[in-house]
């Protein structure tokens, strides 16, 4: 149940006057609160007949033109794992999978009663990799079944991006086994729905930072927490 | 035909760039309406608008067609790019009477009337104050603080009619 200050809270956000830092928490909340989530889109359709008062205005051509050589350039294509089909069905089949592989679930001893896993589909929607806490301190990555092919002079890089972030974190070069451990505080963030994905790059990584070769698989954590 | 802004969204986010146009040219008219009334300015307002489509088309994936409507999640982008703009320019945009850009006749004759009628006579059944106060934030993106001074009112005061006056057009709509 959403009580009224919460109900302001979401109205202001959509209508525009709720702080900022207001206004991220309550973006960051909205991800996995599906309840909060379904208050924002009701409020936006509230508020939507209002824009109806408001006299058009034609853009000039350039305008298009700007947005569509921007999302032409790759990085900004938005890449075929955003699928919402694929997405739909993965989190259900990664428990699924998870079970069946026997994967370890590492348990946060303590502090928190929170799981995480994350498996990594290949475009062919196999399993490629599965990100996993080896402890409650490190994050490791270790490939299923076969590993993909890596060409010489290659290299594959494992890389992470919380959601909101803008760029995606290198978390290393993966040696030839296809297993890497990183301590958890390396990464930026440790939450459902971080995207983890592997790339291939040139031998000594990317050159720019950010992914540029072709992602060989990619998923996103699923935290699972005890009741 | 209505034009199926749900299905044009999901196809943003599997990255058909088809629908971006297509998204575009059904609404970036009304959009740039959007942006021009809360930047008072075209070159501002046409570069809010850039922001918002490129917005829309990296954030496609997040949209969920289940919780609402995909035109009232563009809109949201929209508004919230053009005020993005407005706080980064640190600009203090331009005061102006109030009650003349108030109460302007509805522009929009293609969308469903039924929702428009229903929200103007929430809105009618609100103080004046009140009313005054949210459409002066939709409409032209006024902060807490820009709605103060415009009304000449405290801030607090002003801050409890935006959120009063929120929960009863809400009780009114439901």
């Amino acid at each position: 149940m959403i009580d009224s200050e919460r109900q302001a809270d979401i109205a202001e956000y959509v209508l525009g006057t709720l702080d900022v830092q207001a206004a991220e928490a309550l973006e960051a909340a909205a991800r996995d609160d599906r309840e909060l989530a379904r208050e924002i889109y009701r409020w936006q359709d509230r508020l939507l007949p209002l824009a109806n008062r408001l006299a058009p205005a034609t853009p000039r051509p350039e305008t298009w033109a700007r947005i569509r050589d921007t999302i032409s350039r790759p990085m900004l294509r938005a890449p075929w794992w955003q699928s919402l089909r694929l997405w739909q069905g993965l989190v259900a089949a990664t428990l699924v999978v998870a079970v069946g592989l026997g994967v370890q679930l590492a348990r946060i001893p303590d502090a928190s009663e929170t799981r995480y896993v994350a498996m990594l589909q290949t475009p062919e929607q196999n399993i490629g990799w599965v990100v996993e806490l080896a402890d409650a301190n490190t994050v490791r990555l270790r490939p299923v079944g076969a590993l993909p092919e890596r060409p010489a002079g290659r290299a594959w890089q494992f890389w992470t991006k919380p959601m909101g972030a803008s760029t995606p974190t290198s978390l290393g070069l993966v040696p030839a086994n296809g297993v890497i451990e990183v301590p958890r505080d390396q990464l930026p963030a440790l939450e459902n729905q971080q995207l983890f994905e592997v790339t291939l790059e040139p031998e000594n990584g990317s050159p720019t930072g950010k992914p540029t070769g072709p992602i060989l698989a990619v998923g996103r954590m699923v935290a699972l927490a005890d009741y | 035909m209505d034009f199926d802004y749900e299905s044009a969204l999901i196809a943003c986010a599997r990255g058909e760039a088809y629908a971006l146009e297509s998204l575009y040219a059904q609404e970036s008219r009304w959009l740039l309406g959007v942006c021009r009334r809360i930047l008072r300015d075209t070159a501002l307002a046409e570069d809010a608008l850039q922001d918002a489509f490129l917005k829309v088309w990296q954030r496609a994936h997040t949209y969920d067609r289940n919780l609402g409507s995909a035109r009232g999640w563009i809109y949201t982008v929209v508004r919230h790019s053009a005020l993005d703009v407005v706080r980064k320019s640190g600009r203090e945009i331009a005061q102006e009477d109030p009650h003349a850009l108030l109460d302007e006749p509805g522009h929009r004759e293609d969308e469903r009337q039924s929702n428009a009628i229903d929200i103007d006579r929430c809105l009618e059944g609100l103080e004046d104050s009140r009313r005054e106060s949210i459409l002066l934030a939709f409409l032209d993106g006024y902060s807490h603080e820009q709605v103060a001074a415009a009304l000449a009112t405290p801030l607090g005061t002003v801050k409890s009619w935006i959120r009063r006056g929120l929960l009863t057009l809400r009780d009114c709509l439901s």
